[in-house]
């Protein structure tokens, strides 16, 4: 009796006891935040002064530690954005889900993360530039980056 | 699996033999204590690879299987987190059983009980747990061949109502059989209100394994992003 078709469905809606709307995101970025020390202060960690292998070396450590300890989410590497630019690294859902009216996939983070290095290399105005460039193209100023929530991380 | 560094043996050819001379014995003893130290992750990979196992015999394997098994220098590289663990367990002790046994199976003569869905339970908040971490497990509800696992936000509603409810309507939402003539729909329900979620499901064993609280655990998490979460 039990060996048909199996479909899942979903009835209702909460509407109390979460306090805050896109937890997912908010508890990546905050996720993320909570490890930067322990990546800082991985012995097992390579010294490196590239920003790229940088971002590499924190995508994989984000990776690892997340199959045990934030298991929901999977971090990748260099997520392609339109047209020629990308971004550091992003965070996906571990299978297909529909959000709003859009399917984000597997191939379809839902949170993008970029990476600067401090101090930044010269011209030293590239601070200034990190803070007001990244908030320029989130809200806006570059529109082929789509997305809700993007963070930044100074490393 | 037997470890011998004595006197001469003789097998037959459905016995593997991994030899060694006499000056690498202390290399063939951390081989097989590393085997036998991961030995149900080994059968997991021979389960999921073997074109003999659970295909034309039961459990039987070939060399070629173990020829292929993983062997990373560091052999801390084969550990597994939590989930991927409570998969290997699942696969290794019910799914090989299903598919040769069907009906028969564990999975589908055996009722969870209560502890089996605390298991459940337990997989199901270290799962979503980790994005929702005011989630909170309350006692599950058995009704007449289905069983309902309540989860609440925060504070724990008062769900007495639960067993007081008609249980034909939830059959008939579980138990699709109007939809065709030969096919049996069996939803799995995922019921939202105020800060609770019940999930109801029939009460065979199938349906409350850590496997399934996994695949639940990522469905839920759907449902709350579609919800604004």
């Amino acid at each position: 009796m039990d060996r048909g078709r199996t479909e899942g469905q979903s009835i209702g809606q909460i509407t109390s006891g979460i306090n805050q709307g896109n937890t997912l995101a908010l508890k990546t970025i905050d996720f993320v935040r909570r490890q930067l020390p322990a990546w800082r202060d991985d012995s097992d960690r390579p010294d490196e002064r590239s920003e790229n292998k940088l971002n590499m070396q924190l995508c994989k450590f984000l990776d690892s530690y997340a199959r045990n300890n934030f298991p929901m989410v999977r971090f990748d590497h260099e997520e392609y954005q339109a047209g020629h630019r990308s971004v550091d690294f992003s965070a996906s859902p571990v299978k297909t889900t529909v959000i709003g009216v859009r399917q984000y996939t597997i191939y379809d983070p839902i949170l993008v993360l970029e990476c600067k290095r401090l101090p930044a290399p010269p011209p030293q105005d590239r601070e200034r530039e990190y803070v007001t460039g990244g908030i320029e193209r989130k809200s806006g100023g570059f529109s082929d980056l789509n997305w809700d929530f993007m963070a930044q991380i100074w490393i | 699996m037997a470890f011998r560094d004595k006197k001469f043996i003789a097998y037959q050819n459905q016995i593997i033999g991994i030899h060694a001379p006499q000056s690498q014995i202390s290399e063939l003893r951390e081989l097989y204590d590393n085997i036998r130290l991961n030995h149900d992750t080994y059968r997991f990979f021979c389960t999921m690879h073997s074109v003999r196992s659970l295909v034309s015999m039961a459990t039987s394997i070939l060399k070629q299987d173990i020829d292929l098994l993983p062997y990373p220098e560091d052999i801390r590289k084969l550990s597994f987190s939590f989930w991927e663990e409570a998969l290997r367990e699942d696969i290794l002790k019910y799914m090989t059983k299903y598919i040769r046994l069907g009906q028969d199976s564990e999975l589908l003569t055996k009722a969870a009980n209560l502890e089996d869905l605390r298991d459940y339970s337990r997989m199901f908040l270290r799962m979503l747990g980790s994005i929702y971490d005011n989630l909170q497990a309350s006692d599950p509800v058995f009704l007449n061949g289905l069983t309902c696992q309540p989860f609440y936000f925060g504070e724990r509603p008062n769900f007495s109502w639960l067993e007081e409810q008609t249980e034909d309507a939830l059959q008939k939402l579980i138990y699709d059989d109007e939809k065709y003539e030969c096919l049996r729909t069996i939803r799995v329900l995922r019921f939202y209100s105020e800060n609770f979620l019940l999930l109801i499901k029939p009460d065979r064993l199938r349906y409350w394994i850590r496997s399934t609280a996994i695949r639940d655990a990522d469905e839920t998490l759907i449902d709350l992003r579609r919800q604004g979460y």
